[in-house]
């Protein structure tokens, strides 16, 4: 099918980490600004031309007015148009040439040390699954630390952080910044580094497209997460990290696992263990009553009441062994879930007790929440029962 | 390995290799008590680890020449800032 080949050459595309981010220099031709506001192109230098969009919600940032013969600098990803097979840039950003050195140098030295072999997916570091202190390499006042500590703190707050400060923009800031990861490094208590800024413009990110500091990230022994700008920035530190986070927020989720979904995956092995041991001793008990049957068939010679004796002693050794540990555990267990709010109400279901809410789903704990006529649903293991209640009978409740 | 030594991960298999062992139901039952009980002990470690107490927030400085660490009050600076 013609649409799956062109899905196919545009999955392509997409996994091509050159094609995603891309500075291109050229003319524009065939300039037309619809009136959906979207702008339409040719870039072209004096041996090709390539097709672009740029959108609205992305050409409203030109300060200035494109036009036919206009040399410009625009920045983006090449992807394919699926509906016509024709691929075409998408451009994010559009400034005029002049500012075209910095990006030739940027082109330079990332052609460069991509040559070199830097940007190798197998020199990437794999980050830790949990780690227990992550070090920060940014401004200690700026908007990137501050989110950074928050998700830290909300996703996994027994993590510890360690900021070393350093510039982030200006000439000293290659040197700072190097300086903090190679201290950073030396600690062998650091499991993994973020290095970044908040967003700026192309000259304000200037200084992780630092030659140096690209070889020093990719000296690192300490896994390296690059969190500069907002989504659409690429640096040269970026290529160079083992992993590049599209922010400094997404870098702190990057850096340590949701603490909440760890906790719920502990507690339903807890849950499964539990209740394999239950099944285990209820066996136990089947079977203990099954011999209990067979002796008292089998040994005419003594009385009833003897075997009846001998078997509550087997009985009570046996219970006395399992639940020495098993109660404490199973306590133990309910508390900790009752801390978190978590129990599971599919173990009573499967013993047969239902949960009975009213209809927007809340628990019925009382007969003072439920009157004659009401509407309620009990919950069972295998499905829901609406029901309308009759009576209301209170007990005479004990206060104590 | 003790208990009180492995690390989440380590738990984590090790719980998993128990569960297991428990679900199929072939244990001998002083092994499956052994075992259970193994199991729920690394329970309450690998919470332990996930809920002990709140990581330091720290930052290194430089001081007379010398590096050190202090707590890192950035956060409760710009709320306190913020009051005011």
């Amino acid at each position: 099918m013609v649409s799956e080949v062109n899905g196919y050459i545009k999955k392509l595309f997409a996994g091509d980490i050159l094609l995603t981010y891309l500075q291109i220099e050229g003319e524009i031709s065939n300039f037309t600004h619809h009136y959906s506001g979207h702008m339409y192109f040719s870039l072209k230098d004096d041996k090709s031309r390539i097709k672009c969009v740029m959108f609205k919600g992305d050409n409203e940032t030109i300060d200035f007015k494109p036009k036919d013969g206009m040399r410009v600098v625009i920045s983006g990803q090449v992807s394919v148009y699926e509906k016509d097979g024709s691929y075409q840039v998408y451009a994010r950003r559009m400034q005029k040439q002049g500012l075209g050195d910095l990006y030739r140098a940027f082109e330079e030295l990332k052609k460069k040390l991509s040559e070199e072999g830097l940007f190798d997916t197998e020199r990437k570091k794999p980050l830790p699954g949990i780690p227990k202190k992550i070090g920060v390499v940014t401004s200690s006042t700026g908007a990137a630390i501050r989110d950074i500590t928050s998700i830290l703190k909300r996703r996994y707050p027994t993590v510890h952080m360690l900021l070393y400060p350093a510039l982030v923009q200006g000439d000293g800031a290659p040197k700072d910044i190097i300086k903090a990861l190679k201290y950073l490094d030396t600690r062998e208590d650091i499991d993994v580094i973020i290095v970044g800024r908040g967003g700026g413009s192309f000259e304000e990110l200037g200084a992780f497209n630092d030659e140096a500091l690209a070889r020093c990230i990719a000296d690192m022994n300490t896994p390296v997460i690059s969190a500069v700008g907002h989504e659409t920035d690429f640096t040269i530190a970026d290529f160079v990290a083992d992993i590049r986070a599209a922010t400094p927020s997404a870098a702190a989720e990057l850096a340590v696992p949701d603490r909440r979904s760890l906790l719920d995956e502990i507690d339903s092995i807890g849950r499964s263990v539990l209740s394999d041991m239950s099944r285990r001793i209820s066996k136990e008990d089947d079977r203990l009553e099954g011999l209990a049957k067979r002796l008292s068939y089998s040994s005419p010679y003594r009385s009833l009441s003897d075997k009846q004796v001998e078997l509550d002693g087997i009985f009570r050794q046996l219970e006395h062994t399992m639940f020495r540990g098993f109660a404490g555990h199973k306590e133990k267990l309910a508390l900790s879930e009752a801390r978190l709010k978590l129990s599971d109400p599919g173990l009573p279901l499967q013993k047969g007790y239902g949960i009975i809410t009213d209809v927007q789903g809340r628990i019925i704990r009382s007969t003072d929440d439920i009157d004659p006529m009401d509407m309620i649903a009990v919950r069972l293991r295998d499905g829901n029962l609406k029901a309308r209640v009759e009576e209301v009978i209170k007990e005479a409740r004990d206060e104590n | 390995m003790k208990i009180k030594d492995m690390n989440y991960e380590e738990g984590y298999e090790k719980i998993q290799e128990l569960l297991v062992e428990l679900e199929s139901g072939e244990l001998k039952l002083q092994d499956s008590v052994d075992r259970f009980k193994e199991a729920m002990d690394i329970y309450e470690h690998l919470r332990e680890l996930l809920t002990k107490a709140e990581g330091e927030v720290k930052q290194v400085l430089e001081r007379d020449g010398r590096l050190q660490e202090e707590d890192f009050a950035g956060l409760e600076q710009e709320a306190a800032d913020e009051a005011y």
